[in-house]
């Protein structure tokens, strides 16, 4: 276990460090002066220009630049913005927790419809059933996301007034910002009339939450189908059958938490597409969050705030892989038992 | 093989011709292969079967519904847009664009992926390992941001997207293939090969290859699925095709300000790619099913 962990860790420092590489690099290879690209100071005049060379060691060697630039990253100084210059760290914190929020609901719907349905599916497997919920998860794993956004507003917003367009609460109320989690700075607001902000963030998260999470439930189908259907083939089954279980205590006992298990690798595939899924919704919605503000940020080439959410992203996915790759060797002996036997 | 007719030439089915023939008795498979063949066709015909210019403006027939509709003009089949451009063509050349487009991307980013997922695959030892890792960093980045950053750097533009999504499809099969070749290398048959004197290179064209094809067949259509999805998305955002051409994604974005007056202007390309998507799908697991159940 001790071993596993060195290796992971092994595998975790060498990646970042690949990724900060990469983020590095970046400022050098985006179109502009590397000095600009790097601070994010657009206007300097020439005094100023050759002190910011001089600390970022722009004369020196490419790896001085760069133990420079890790130095900054993680003091936490991830530059200046080009369009609004103020530091990224402040704006990145203060669209972080709307994607968060949003993706969170997601991934909660996902695993609430997903697990469920794949586990029904793979118990009556070849069944009607499973045709049918196999069926809709491959339709539905074919839409892009950018058309169902567009077509749940067209018919839920333009055609049937039911759900609001855009954004995240109705302009007529106004939450002070404490989190930056939209729930819980109403709970911490205080506010008179509570019931009625609650009800309208929700409704404004329905859409949102419904395009985000279609194609990672249809992959979780698909992902726990085909685990259940391996584990309903597994001798094990066969004797609690024998032993006469009743179904429910066969799911239960047996079946879920053997099929759950190897698939807990996978979900890092899971948060993948959740991410990128998340740009594209956020746009479409017009939902504060950092895929919003990654494209707007594209759009006014604002090349350090590019660099900051690449470097911040990739980072937040390996270690979303890492510690699945980790609570699922907890979680499996079996998995441990094969890497002691390498 | 004993037979008793003796003037008649008995042709045996090979193991291709068998995986064939299985593939066309299965009814989803095969309806799935004709869609995609007839897209791979009206891809590459597409300025000939095509009635109008992409690009052509029809100044007395703005905003025509599709023809089935009362207001609908049977002279553009699936109506026009707000500058009297016919939709049905837009939508025939835009098969030509993103799905042409992306089946030839995937295409040469499997030919060079294989290639170096087999080196990769082959080679073991610290090199094995670097490239090991580094693989992992790049596919731990988001395959639609990765190429985001790309076109960042390169410029927005369809060029630029065709290069990003290219560059993003790589690590993919590079991975896949590594991965496949892995396996296959710790089973018996390979040794074997191994033992009767066979080189490196002969075990992977002659022994190991057509055992993984079904994995590499699987990853293009998953590849060409993923590109298509990436040069929609990337013009859906205005960074990739330019607004106006006859893109699916972009289509989508500039029917975003007429969706309510005109939302088959929406409708249409969406249900289209829709379709070829999983067209695309479904014969990808199609031929992957038959192919293993010939191994089998």
């Amino acid at each position: 276990m001790f071993v596993y962990l060195i290796r992971r860790l092994n595998l975790l420092i060498t990646t970042l460090f690949l990724i900060s590489l990469f983020s590095f690099s970046l400022g050098h290879f985006f179109p502009g002066d590397p000095v600009i690209n790097f601070s994010g100071q657009q206007s300097l005049d020439y005094d100023e220009y050759e002190a910011l060379s001089q600390t970022l060691g722009m004369n020196q060697s490419y790896f001085e630049q760069y133990i420079i630039y890790l130095r900054r990253i993680l003091d936490g100084d991830l530059g200046l913005s080009f369009s609004t210059q103020t530091p990224l760290i402040d704006d990145v914190i203060r669209v972080m927790p709307a994607s968060i929020e949003l993706s969170f609901y997601a991934l909660l719907l996902t695993l609430v419809l997903g697990l469920p349905l794949g586990l029904w599916a793979g118990i009556k497997q070849h069944k009607l059933v499973d045709k049918i919920i196999f069926t809709l998860a491959t339709m539905a794993n074919s839409v892009p996301i950018f058309w169902s956004g567009l077509i749940f507003i067209l018919i839920f917003s333009l055609n049937n007034q039911i759900f609001p367009m855009s954004g995240r609460l109705n302009l007529l109320y106004e939450v002070p910002s404490q989190t930056g989690f939209l729930l819980m700075d109403i709970f911490l607001a205080d506010m008179p009339n509570k019931l009625a902000v609650y009800q309208d963030a929700l409704t404004h998260l329905v859409l949102p939450t419904l395009t985000l999470a279609i194609l990672p439930t249809t992959l979780l189908i698909g992902m726990m189908r085909s685990s259940v259907v391996n584990v309903m083939r597994s001798p094990y089954i066969k004797a609690a059958l024998t032993k006469g279980l009743s179904t429910r205590e066969l799911i239960s006992r047996h079946v879920f938490r053997n099929a759950i298990v190897p698939i807990i690798p996978q979900f890092s595939l899971l948060f993948n597409i959740l991410m990128t899924s998340t740009m594209i919704t956020e746009i479409i919605f017009s939902w504060p969050g950092i895929g919003h503000w990654l494209i707007e940020a594209i759009y006014q080439r604002d090349y350090p705030a590019i660099q900051a959410t690449l470097l911040l992203v990739a980072s937040i996915m390996i270690m979303i892989t890492v510690v699945l790759d980790i609570l699922h060797m907890l979680v499996n002996p079996l998995a441990r038992q094969t890497l002691h036997a390498k | 093989m004993q037979n008793n007719q003796i003037y008649k030439e008995v042709q045996y089915p090979g193991p291709y011709q068998i995986a064939w023939s299985r593939f066309k008795s299965d009814h989803i498979s095969w309806v799935s292969f004709c869609l995609v063949a007839t897209f791979i066709f009206v891809a590459v015909f597409a300025p000939v079967i095509a009635p109008y210019s992409p690009y052509a403006q029809h100044n007395e027939n703005i905003l025509h519904p599709p023809s089935w509709q009362t207001a609908g003009n049977v002279y553009f089949l699936l109506g026009t847009d707000d500058l009297g451009r016919d939709v049905f063509s837009r939508l025939l050349h835009g098969t030509q664009v993103t799905f042409g487009i992306s089946l030839i991307v995937a295409l040469v980013a499997m030919l060079v992926g294989c290639a170096l997922g087999a080196m990769a695959g082959m080679s073991r030892g610290l090199r094995a390992s670097f490239f090991n890792h580094l693989l992992d960093t790049i596919l731990s980045i988001p395959s639609l941001l990765l190429a985001i950053i790309i076109v960042a750097i390169l410029g927005p533009g369809l060029e630029n997207t065709i290069w990003a999504v290219f560059s993003v499809l790589i690590p993919q099969f590079v991975h896949r293939t590594r991965i496949a070749i892995k396996i296959e290398l710790e089973k018996e048959y390979v040794t074997a090969a191994r033992l009767d004197g066979a080189s490196d290179f002969h075990i992977l064209t002659n022994t190991i290859l057509p055992n993984i094809i079904e994995t590499i067949i699987l990853q293009y259509s998953l590849a060409v699925s993923a590109a298509m999805l990436d040069i929609a998305a990337l013009g859906f955002l205005g960074l990739g095709a330019q607004h106006g051409s006859p893109e699916w994604g972009a289509m989508l974005a500039d029917s975003i300000d007429l969706i309510y007056r005109a939302s088959w202007l929406a409708t249409l390309p969406g249900i289209t790619m829709f379709i070829c998507l999983l067209s695309v799908h479904t014969m990808g697991h199609g031929i992957r099913n038959t192919l293993k159940q010939r191994s089998e």
